[in-house]
Order: structure tokens, then C-alpha cells, then sequence
């Protein structure tokens, strides 16, 4: 393992343990206000938690090990080793795209010339060595992000910190810096806060899902998006997540309103905890109930029809699902009674409720 | 907006305000003997002293300035803006208030100056003590433009080049100043003008010797009494350096504007 931190703020109530082994890329995703942000901040020195512990390879980053209970350990931002890129490039405006590339070579006190050799090295991974000369003021958002990577990298970090580096590119210019960024992480130690569950399976080999200031589930990207632990994660995904337990071939949901009946041969014993993950695509409302005896259905009030484009979606507090216009003209009158939403059983992924750490190690 | 019509009668008579006594300065000058009257001895000596310590008073100003600029804006401590008011008082401090204050403080009797004293050094009624008068009065003008630009510009740059790894003094000298430079120079200009045309403090704490302390303001008020040609004269001078440095001031300031529309 390369690098590890235990963090605790607690007027934020955040507590959380994350590890990165040595080459690994890890996705850190949470709603706003999960404390994202301010755990890079953290690693990089440019904000000071309450009490936690972080190492880098061996060296100790911080160690607060809070208020009168032993030495307090803080490592200045540029003894750290950590590069932290962020939504924006800010590439520094009085220095050429060569110079910026150049800035943590020359800091790391290498003479003029090897730092342009660095530099230009690294210009040439992120396809911008043509870019050397010119001015940040005269670069697209694009060009001005793969500087950027490229800045970060050259100094050599043992950690790279990346703060959602893609969310403020244009539409049309982020797969290519995303395709870049690929490439330039592979073998590398990194963490990366992102919305976007395309950074996360593209990016990264593990994905953290952080909430209320816990780490409330990690894996790989399949595992946390194919099979859900949290309504977050699931919403991340685009699938429906129901748990409860079972009982016979009926789903029992936490508050009991809407048993899920006929699911399929969920694998688990008879009152074990059970996860039910489904896309709303894959759901059906009816007003009757199901003709086909095989579907898993539930009985459930609709709440509203939210077109989006080419479908409308239907809502209940249980389920979604995406109806064409012409079945959602149908339920209009629906609205506000109950209706049945079914899908076929090949539709839905089924699995056991596990405790908080099903991938502790990676 | 479309400015209001009245406004600009009322913008007019300020500038006219302002102008009319330049005007009417210029009016009194007698042409025929304008250069003989600037050259004379004692205007030479004037001038170029004056030139001579307010350059050294800008020198002290940003060796002085931009560090507390700094301190100012980039650092967090209990009592910072009580400081700040103090460092900024000789603003707004009348200059012969300044000039007994460092009176007391360098003066053959101050709270320094006996120290001073022993080591064989007089400050008080020298050139020293007229750099010291112009210096006092001429920081906050650097200070203040400075601590602005810094603000201006944020953290975040330094911040970056912190994780880049580079020491705090690296990022003071390739980050923090190049970034503002611009406001760094327009503060030194401003500076040099307001030391330039310091009269109280000097005249209280340095008096007023030919060569030694009389700078070209106390010239001209002594010369006033005797020779008003020579006065008016050299008012002129004083006038036209002062234009050149605030255009100068201006156009320093520009790169600052612009580099600020490039990032936004």
C-alpha cells in the first residue's frame, strides 16, 4: 500500500479510512457537500482536519491525533509529494505553457534546462507539445486542462489528486481529455472526486461512494454500480434500488408499505436482508394488475409523470419507470392512486444485503 | 446607463475646479526668465535633492511595503485590522503631525535618537531624516494599492504552486510577485509622487538647509516670500513631473487590467 488516511472532522461529523495502493486510480463520488473536496484539500496540505492520520509512502503527511493527546505532525503542501489538479487549469498567466509544465521541475531544483526537457516530455504525453510557446491566456479550456495534467505530472508526485478536472470542459472536448487522462493514470497512484459515473468506469479501478461523512460502499465500478448499496450510488447508476428482506418469493421493503411479490430465486435464505436492483427502463406500469403471472410486481401510489425527451418518467415512492408518451397519456388519469409496476425477472439483479465493508481489501 | 445630462455640469465644475488654478498658475509664469529663474543655484540644489531622496524613499517604500502588504493580505492574526488602520494613519494624518511624531522618535531627544546619539549618528535636520519623513508618509500609498492587487489576485495560484512543490519563498518570487507586478510599480509611482511633494513632515522633522534638507516644495514656500517668479517657476516643474508620473502610474497600472479580463 502506497498511500492511507484517516480523517475526522467533527463538527462535519466525517469520519472516514481510505487506502490506495501503489499504481491504482481510485473515484471518490458523494452528493454536494459531502466533504469531497475538502478530503483532497486535506491530502494536499491546503486544509487542516480536526484529528486523522495520513502516510505516503512511508512518509507521514500529517498525524493530528487531536486535541492534548500526543505531537501533532503537519507537513508543508510542497514536502508532500502530492499534485492536485482541479476543475479548472489555472495555469499560472505570466509564465509560457512551457514554464508552467517547467514550474515543479525547476521547484524540485532541477537547472533550467532538464526541467524543459521534463516539461517538454510531458507536453508530448498530453498531445500539446506544439502548445510550448504560447500564453495560457491564448488556450482553449480543453488545451488549458491537458497543460495542466501535464504540470501536475511533471513534478513527479507520489500521489496525484484530481477535483472533478473534467466538470467545467466543454461537452464536446471532455472525451478527449478523458481518453488522455486514461492513458496518463494508468500505473499511477491517484485519486479522483467525480460526478460522473463515465470518469469512474473509465478512470478508475476502485470506486468510493461517500455520504454523510462515511464511506458507505466500495468496489470495483461494476460492483458499485451493477449491484447498488446506496440510493446514491444507485441513482449514480440509473437503477431503481429496493432492499428489505425476504419472505418466500415477496420482497419486504424497509417500511413494509409495498411488498414486491414473485421476485425471482434470490439466492438467500428466508429472511435473510436482500437487494433488488432494476432499470427503469425495464419497468412496466399498469393500472390492472399484471396479466403475465411471471413478472415481479408491486402495488404502489403514482406519484407524478416527469416527461424526459423521448420518455416520460413515472414515479412512486418504491419504483421508477420509463413509459412512452402514449402509455404516460394513459396514466394521466392515474396520478395520485395506486398502479402496478412490474418487470420480468431476467430484468433485475438480485443479492444479499451485505455489512458496510464487502471490499475492505484492495 | 446613460449618464444624466446635469451630471456632467456637475462633473464639469469639478473638473474645472481642479484645473483653474493650474491655469491660472501657468498664467503668472514669466516665460522670459523661466529657465534662468529654474536654474538658478538653489532651484538646482532643490530639485535634485528632492529628485535624489524621494527615489531613496520609493526604494524604502517597497522594501518596506511589500512585505506588510503581504503579512496584510495573505495572513490571519488577531488584532490585523487594528494594524491596519495604525499603518495606514499617515494617510490621514495631518504631515507636521507626522514630522513632531518622528521627531520624537529620531530627534536628538527621542525615543531612538539617544540611541542613535551614542552611536554618533544625528538623524534629526539631515538628508537621512527627510528620506525618514517621505518614507513615513509615502508607505501607506503602497501598502494599500498593493494589499489590493493581492487580494485581487488570490490564493489559488499559490496554492497550485505549493502542490507543484515549490517552497513558500519560490512561490513568493516566481507566483505571488510577477502576478502583481503591475500594481507593485503603480504603488512605487504613487509613492514617489507623494514623497515628491512632502512639505510638513519634512520641514518639522528635517528643517529647511540648502542642499541638505530644503527639497523643491520648501524651495518654492521660501521663495514665495522673496521671488514669486521663482516660485511660480518652479511650481511649474513640480506640476509637470507630476503629470509624467501619474500618467506613468496609469499606464502600469493597464497590464494589471488586462491580464484580469484574460483570466475572467
Amino acid at each position: 500500500m502506497t498511500f492511507s488516511l484517516d480523517l475526522h472532522v467533527a463538527d462535519r461529523d466525517v469520519s472516514l479510512h481510505l487506502d490506495v495502493a501503489a499504481g491504482e486510480t481510485v473515484a471518490i463520488l458523494g452528493p454536494n457537500g459531502a466533504g469531497k473536496s475538502t478530503l483532497l484539500g486535506t491530502i494536499a496540505g491546503l486544509v487542516t482536519p480536526d484529528s486523522g492520520r495520513c502516510e505516503l509512502n512511508g512518509t507521514v503527511l500529517f498525524d493530528l491525533p487531536g486535541a492534548g493527546r500526543g505531537p501533532r505532525t503537519w507537513r508543508a503542501p510542497h514536502q508532500r509529494g502530492v499534485s492536485l489538479l482541479a476543475q479548472e487549469a489555472l495555469l499560472f498567466p505570466h509564465l509560457s505553457v512551457l514554464d508552467n509544465v517547467a514550474f515543479g521541475p525547476r521547484s524540485a531544483g532541477a537547472p533550467s534546462g532538464r526541467a524543459r526537457q521534463i516539461a517538454t516530455h510531458w507536453l508530448r504525453e498530453v498531445d500539446a507539445e506544439q502548445l510550448a510557446a504560447r500564453r495560457p491566456a491564448e488556450l482553449s479550456g480543453g488545451q488549458a486542462q491537458r497543460i495542466a495534467v501535464a504540470r501536475a505530472l511533471a513534478s513527479d508526485p507520489g500521489l496525484l489528486l484530481l477535483d472533478e478536472p473534467l466538470a467545467a470542459l466543454d461537452i464536446s472536448v471532455a472525451p478527449t481529455v478523458r481518453r488522455m487522462l486514461r492513458r496518463v493514470l494508468a500505473g499511477r497512484s491517484a485519486l479522483i472526486v467525480t460526478h460522473d459515473v463515465l470518469d469512474a468506469y473509465t478512470l478508475a479501478d476502485r470506486v468510493v461512494i461517500v455520504e454523510g461523512g462515511r464511506i458507505v460502499d466500495q468496489g470495483t465500478p461494476a460492483e458499485v454500480f451493477d449491484r447498488p448499496r446506496s440510493a446514491f450510488a444507485a441513482g449514480l447508476a440509473g437503477l431503481n434500488l429496493l432492499t428489505g428482506v425476504r419472505r418466500g418469493t415477496t420482497l419486504i421493503t424497509a417500511d413494509a408499505a409495498a411488498p414486491v411479490a414473485n421476485i425471482p430465486e434470490p439466492g438467500v435464505a428466508d429472511g435473510a436482508p436482500l437487494s433488488l436492483a432494476v432499470r427503469p427502463g425495464a419497468v412496466s406500469v399498469s393500472i390492472d394488475p399484471p396479466a403475465d403471472s411471471q413478472l415481479s410486481s408491486v402495488r404502489a401510489e403514482l406519484i407524478d409523470l416527469e416527461p424526459r425527451g423521448d420518455f416520460v418518467r413515472a414515479r412512486s415512492a418504491v419504483l421508477a419507470a420509463d413509459v412512452s408518451p402514449k402509455e404516460a397519456a394513459q396514466l394521466d388519469a392515474a396520478v395520485g392512486s395506486p398502479v402496478w409496476f412490474s418487470f420480468a425477472a431476467a430484468a433485475a439483479t438480485l443479492y444479499p444485503t451485505v455489512p458496510s465493508d464487502r471490499t475492505t481489501s484492495s | 446607463m446613460t449618464v444624466p445630462r446635469w451630471v456632467f455640469a456637475v462633473a464639469g465644475l469639478g473638473a474645472v475646479f481642479v484645473l483653474l488654478p493650474l491655469v491660472a498658475m501657468a498664467l503668472r509664469v514669466n516665460w522670459t526668465e523661466f529657465v534662468p529663474l529654474i536654474s538658478s543655484e538653489s532651484s538646482v540644489a532643490a530639485l535634485l535633492l528632492s529628485l535624489r531622496t524621494s527615489l531613496a524613499a520609493t526604494a524604502l517604500c517597497v522594501v518596506f511595503g511589500v512585505p506588510m502588504a503581504l503579512v496584510l493580505a495573505r495572513t490571519d492574526f488577531w488584532g490585523q485590522k487594528v494594524l491596519r488602520s495604525l499603518v495606514l494613519l499617515p494617510l490621514v494624518l495631518p504631515p507636521v503631525v507626522g514630522g513632531i511624531a518622528l521627531l520624537y522618535t529620531f530627534g536628538r531627544r527621542g525615543l531612538l535618537g539617544q540611541t542613535f546619539g551614542l552611536l554618533g549618528i544625528e538623524i534629526a535636520f539631515s538628508t537621512t531624516a527627510v528620506v525618514i519623513a517621505q518614507t513615513f508618509v509615502a508607505l501607506p500609498f503602497l501598502v494599500l494599492s498593493l494589499e489590493g492587487a493581492l487580494r485581487t489576485v488570490g490564493s489559488r495560484y499559490e496554492a497550485v504552486g505549493a502542490t507543484l512543490g515549490a517552497s513558500p519563498t519560490t512561490v513568493l518570487r516566481r507566483i505571488t510577485l510577477p502576478l502583481v507586478l503591475p500594481a507593485v510599480l503603480s504603488g512605487a509611482v504613487l509613492s514617489f509622487a507623494r514623497a515628491l511633494g512632502e512639505f510638513g513632515a519634512t520641514l518639522t522633522f528635517a528643517g529647511s538647509l540648502q542642499g541638505t534638507t530644503r527639497t523643491l516644495p520648501l524651495e518654492i514656500y521660501l521663495q514665495r516670500e522673496t521671488d514669486p517668479d521663482t516660485a511660480v517657476a518652479l511650481s511649474l516643474v513640480l506640476v509637470v513631473v507630476a503629470v509624467v508620473i501619474v500618467s506613468l502610474a496609469h499606464r502600469t497600472g493597464e497590464p494589471s487590467r488586462r491580464r484580469a479580463r484574460a483570466l475572467s
